[in-house]
């Protein structure tokens, strides 16, 4: 919502394109590999993602223009590793605000400062700060400029039917109804996802009762790029709020609901701007502000049973709602499409076997569960669910002005990313290894001679250390990269690596197995079991 | 601890207990138990005095 006299894209510091229907119309109805509902920042990313595997999409938007008002705001670290692969890092870079810490206060008094593993050596920071609209502009100016990537605006999906080997999707635009057939279709919808409801598929899980408002202002606040926390507040007495900053000078206060308060009156303009100025006034901010949007929330932990049902897989919010503490809503969605992207590309090509995609709804489900345990710890700290929790969150609290130990429980444990240890193509680890990434976990990023381990990797790399396999021996197949990596070194280091040890690294940047000694012939197996046989058989 | 500390700790809290206004009583009590917890130094002897000390509330 904004302020009264201005209209749902009247906004204070950006400005919303407005895009046309396809003008050019002889081809919509022709046949399309992919099919992407949705051009929010999963879909657009599962739009890049393909376009990096050489495979061609159609992206379907039934509205004219990105999501209005700033939505999700906090990239992490592994999402930026996902926007470089995709080729569209370097605005990402330029705009956001990185940081590293959070300050959280009791009655207006500090008591935890955390951060989050960060160093030199690290590429990216933990986290960035950028408004959804510029994620979804920039992501848009990238796929813009593919030429495997058609966007169709303002065409709203009104069908879907199963077909031999593929989808009919039936399309409604402002020009006319037609239908074409995907062989896959991606549905990026979001939490009220269209697709969803006509597949007759539904969330299953938890609301929670906790209820914020979210609301960004524009002021000169001097102020680091820190995540604040404030319990029990002068401005919200028993209540908790928020503080992030943003590009542009932008700033976003969330701030939880009483029980007594409905969301109808909590969400009037009056009453946001008298509570924020009551925030501002907390925080020490005397100068003016401007009021940009607002929005009210509730947390909930919900996710389909499957991701994938015929030729459809669910991305993004389609497939999970998951609480804002933690930031996993939009970080959770794109390392959907990091995994689900490959894996598609890598079919299309003829690379592997369409079995491949069962390991989608395992790994990325698991990682949905695993968000919501750690997701459901921050709710219940932030908005306490019962007596006993509430009884418990205070005394923590008041024990932490004395004691650091108990400030650690108002740690917002942010997103981490999630080792796909329960997966049919991660396979066994080699239990010589005392440390480096297991198989299923994220590969270590570090840095080489020049730059970074991950602006090398290409489509599945095999990290061959010392005086290990080359490529001669090991490059037999198309999309596998082989990178020889010294003994004594950061990367040898971070990988518990010696003379001949190997690992093999997915598109994803996970690790899909490891040997302390290797021979080309186990990772040749590997890769058979994951694009073929495990993979392959359905 | 020795038994005269032991009731000397026993007293103490009683004398807490009323000092302090009745609405915090609840809270007062969690927050000593969380430092306790902490002071034990160990989680599963800490778990086992919480599942002892819920038994025996109620009346038989």
């Amino acid at each position: 919502m904004r302020p009264a006299g201005r209209l749902e894209l009247d906004s204070l510091y950006f400005t919303y394109p407005h895009f046309d229907g396809p003008t050019d119309r002889a081809h919509l109805s022709d046949d399309a590999p992919v099919a992407i509902v949705g051009a929010g920042p999963v879909g657009l990313t599962a739009a890049l993602t393909l376009a990096s595997e050489g495979v061609r999409s159609v992206v379907l938007e039934k509205k004219a223009t990105f999501n209005d008002g700033s939505r999700a705001i906090c990239i992490a670290r592994q999402s930026y590793y996902i926007l470089d692969r995709i080729g569209a890092l370097k605005p990402f870079l330029e705009k956001s605000l990185g940081w590293t810490t959070g300050r959280t206060f009791y009655r207006g008094k500090q008591i935890l400062e955390f951060k989050m593993p960060d160093s030199e050596a690290e590429r990216f920071r933990p986290m960035y700060n950028l408004q959804q609209q510029y994620i979804e502009q920039f992501l848009w100016e990238a796929a813009d400029a593919s030429p495997l990537i058609e966007i169709r605006w303002q065409s709203a999906v009104t069908d879907v039917a199963d077909e031999n080997d593929g989808v009919r999707l039936s399309v409604s635009d402002p020009a006319a109804d037609y239908a074409f057939k995907a062989d896959w279709v991606l549905a990026a919808d979001g939490a009220h996802s269209p697709v969803r409801k006509m597949r007759g598929l539904r969330l299953q899980g938890e609301n929670y009762e906790g209820r914020y408002v979210i609301a960004d202002v524009r002021m000169e606040h001097d102020y680091p790029t820190i995540r604040r926390a404030l319990f029990d507040p002068v401005c919200r007495p028993g209540g908790t709020v928020l503080v992030h900053r943003q590009p542009d000078n932008i700033w976003r206060i969330d701030y939880q609901l009483r029980d007594a308060e409905s969301a109808e009156e909590a969400t009037r303009e009056e009453e946001v701007r008298r509570n924020v100025e009551a925030v501002l006034a907390d925080i020490g901010h005397t100068g003016g502000y401007d009021l940009e949007w607002w929005s009210v929330y509730s947390a909930n932990t919900l996710a389909l049973d499957d991701y994938r049902d015929g030729r459809i897989f669910f991305i993004g919010d389609s497939a999970h709602i998951v609480p804002i503490f933690g930031v996993r809503g939009l970080n959770n969605g794109l390392a959907d499409v990091q995994n689900i992207g490959w894996k598609l590309g890598w079919v299309l090509n003829g690379r592997a076997g369409e079995g491949l995609l069962d390991s989608y709804t395992p790994e990325r489900r698991g990682a949905t569960l695993d968000v919501f345990a750690n997701a459901s710890k921050s709710t219940r700290f932030m908005t306490p669910p019962s007596h006993g929790w509430q009884v418990m969150r205070d005394a923590a609290l008041s024990l932490a002005l004395t004691k650091p130990y108990a400030g650690a429980l108002a740690n917002p444990r942010q997103m981490v990313p999630y080792t796909y240890a329960d997966s049919p193509v991660t396979l066994a680890d080699d239990p010589a290894f005392s440390s480096g990434p297991a198989p299923g976990s994220v590969a270590a990023d570090p840095p080489l001679d020049q730059g970074h381990l991950s602006e090398r990797l290409s489509g599945f790399t095999v990290l061959s250390f010392g005086d290990g396999p080359d490529k001669g021996e090991l490059d037999w197949m198309e999309g596998v990269t082989v990178l020889r990596i010294g003994l004594e070194t950061d990367g040898a280091r971070a990988y518990d690596a010696e003379e001949g040890t190997l690992y093999l690294i997915r598109p994803d940047m996970h690790v899909a197995a490891r040997w302390r000694q290797g021979e080309p012939d186990g990772v040749e197996n590997a890769l058979r079991h994951i694009l073929q046989n495990a993979g392959g058989a359905r | 601890m020795t038994s005269d500390e032991f009731e000397t700790f026993y007293e103490a809290m009683a004398e807490a207990i009323d000092a302090i206004a009745p609405e915090y009583t609840e809270v007062f009590l969690a927050k000593l138990c969380l430092a306790l917890g902490q002071e034990i130094g160990e989680g599963e002897k800490a778990l086992a005095l919480i599942a002892d000390c819920r038994k025996d509330l109620a009346r038989e």
